[in-house]
């Protein structure tokens, strides 16, 4: 009989799933794109950035959980007309000397019905404001993705040069496929 | 170099050529009801409420629908050169009120005591720019580099004693006019540094010391009041510039234009001073215009304008 139960016992401890580790995936230019739009009557500018670093982490494989921290170096940025690019990395917009770096912390993940809604705080222009937008995320033994768009309103961060002449919201994209 | 879009050109005209008439209205309207003994006062005057005009105005103009282009009252978050209004306004106002301790000063004064008067007057504007120059560079910056701060109150301060030197000696207009040029040259500086909002302050400062220049050359009347808006603006405007935005433009084009009232220093020598009158204007002129046509060079060669 007690062999039995240590037998079944041993049997239980094997058969028992052994507990996920935090799955870290590296955030890098290469794997995730962030591109933005910005709007004004009769037209439309495309840009985004290409030095990107920081991480994806998924605790327990529960998506839920997700954590991201990026950084995002606000002098790589780009846009769709060199002059222009020049104009928004001088203090009129992003003012990249005196504000090299962005960066984004998630503080929510919460599933919905098409996926989940990722509540984090950007900081831009040295200013910290919550935003929230709609994802589709998974991750898998080893690759994360992530696909989102959403708008934000440039001003809440200060960026208010060509109110009137310029839309306030620009939509922002974010593209990640990372290997872990 | 290329003329911006028409539209462009008339926005410009808007916001820069009807401010610098109502500042012009204003000069007049003071030398015609005061005489032309009231010219520093109206001068400083016309050449605030100019540039007031069209900071104001450039919220109609879809710049910021909410907020003048340079807030009058700096926020806790104020970048340098958003002390720059407060800055004119402070050494405006300083200027007049030792023109007036001169005066009184010449009334009750001995002769021989003539550099009594000079110190009651250049004492308290030193005092002003080396107060107003710690507003206008970032404490970022100041500690990286200990001497832009003195560097740049030794600049203005300079600047004021040449321009106010000529001015009073019966140029009043004529300085106007030179400050008009440096901050027209200084605009077009920053578009090729890809700064939209610093070409607009230079602008609208330019435009309001046109007006001034107009009025007090047909009036022959004293404009050196107009001086200190120039002097608080335009060093501090050029270093933000070189500071705080990156272009391939050479820092000697941002000296040229930041330093160029300078050039009129040896005109405050009496033997220059007295040469033929022709010969003096023309040579003032053409040396305050020559580092400004070597700048905007400077800036072609190496920058595009947004529109080319």
């Amino acid at each position: 009989m007690a062999r039995t139960l240590i037998a079944l016992a041993a049997a239980a401890l094997l058969a028992a799933p052994a507990p996920a580790a935090d799955a870290k995936y590296p955030l890098t230019g290469e794997n995730t794109t962030i591109t933005f739009t910005g709007f004004k009557p009769g037209g439309k500018h495309d840009g985004g950035f290409k030095t990107v670093t920081g991480s994806a982490v998924v605790p327990d494989g529960d998506l839920a959980k997700l954590k991201i921290e990026v950084e995002i170096d606000c002098t790589s940025l780009f846009s769709d007309d060199p002059k222009l690019t020049s104009h928004l990395k001088s203090p009129d917009f992003f003012g990249v000397k005196d504000n090299p770096k962005a960066t984004f912390k998630t503080t929510k993940v919460e599933k919905t019905d098409k996926g989940y809604t990722i509540t984090g705080d950007l900081t831009l222009l040295g200013k910290t404001k919550a935003v929230s937008f709609p994802a589709t995320v998974s991750a898998t033994a080893d690759t994360f993705t992530l696909a989102a768009d959403t708008k934000i309103d440039r001003t809440q961060w200060g960026m208010t040069y060509g109110k009137g002449k310029i839309d306030d919201e620009v939509a922002l994209k974010l593209a990640v496929t990372a290997k872990k | 170099m290329p003329l911006p879009p028409l539209e462009d050109l008339l926005l410009v005209l808007e916001y820069v050529a009807l401010p610098a008439a109502g500042g012009a209205a204003l000069v007049a309207a003071a030398l015609l009801l005061l005489g032309r003994r009231a010219g520093a006062a109206a001068a400083a005057a016309g050449v605030a409420f100019g540039f007031a005009w069209a900071n104001h105005s450039a919220r109609h103009l879809g710049w910021d629908a909410e907020s003048p282009l340079l807030p009058w009252t700096p926020g806790d978050d104020a970048k340098p050169w958003h002390h720059l209004p407060r800055a004119a306004f402070v050494l405006l106002a300083v200027g007049l009120l030792t023109r007036w301790v001169d005066l009184v000063a010449g009334h009750y004064l001995p002769e021989r005591r003539w550099w009594v008067a000079n110190v009651l007057v250049w004492v308290p504007r030193a005092a002003a720019v080396g107060v107003v120059s710690n507003w206008l560079v970032s404490e970022k910056t100041a500690g990286e580099v200990w001497w832009l701060v003195p560097a740049l109150a030794a600049a203005m301060l300079l600047e004021w004693v040449a321009l106010d030197g000529v001015a009073r000696a019966g140029a009043g207009g004529q300085v106007a006019a030179y400050q008009s040029a440096v901050f027209v040259a200084a605009s077009v500086l920053m578009l090729y540094h890809h700064w939209a909002s610093a070409s607009h302050v230079a602008l609208m400062l330019g435009g309001a010391m046109f007006g001034v220049a107009v009025v007090a050359g047909l009036a022959k009347a004293d404009a050196s009041g107009a001086v200190p808006a120039g002097v608080g603006v335009l060093p501090a405007l050029l270093l933000a510039a070189h500071v705080s935005q990156d272009s391939n433009i050479p820092q000697a084009a941002f000296w040229l234009v930041a330093l160029a009232p300078l050039v009129l220093l040896p005109f405050l020598v009496p033997a220059v001073a007295r040469r033929d009158r022709w010969f003096v204007r023309l040579a003032r002129a053409v040396l305050v215009l020559a580092p400004l046509v070597a700048a905007l060079a400077l800036a072609a060669r190496h920058e595009q304008l947004a529109f080319e």
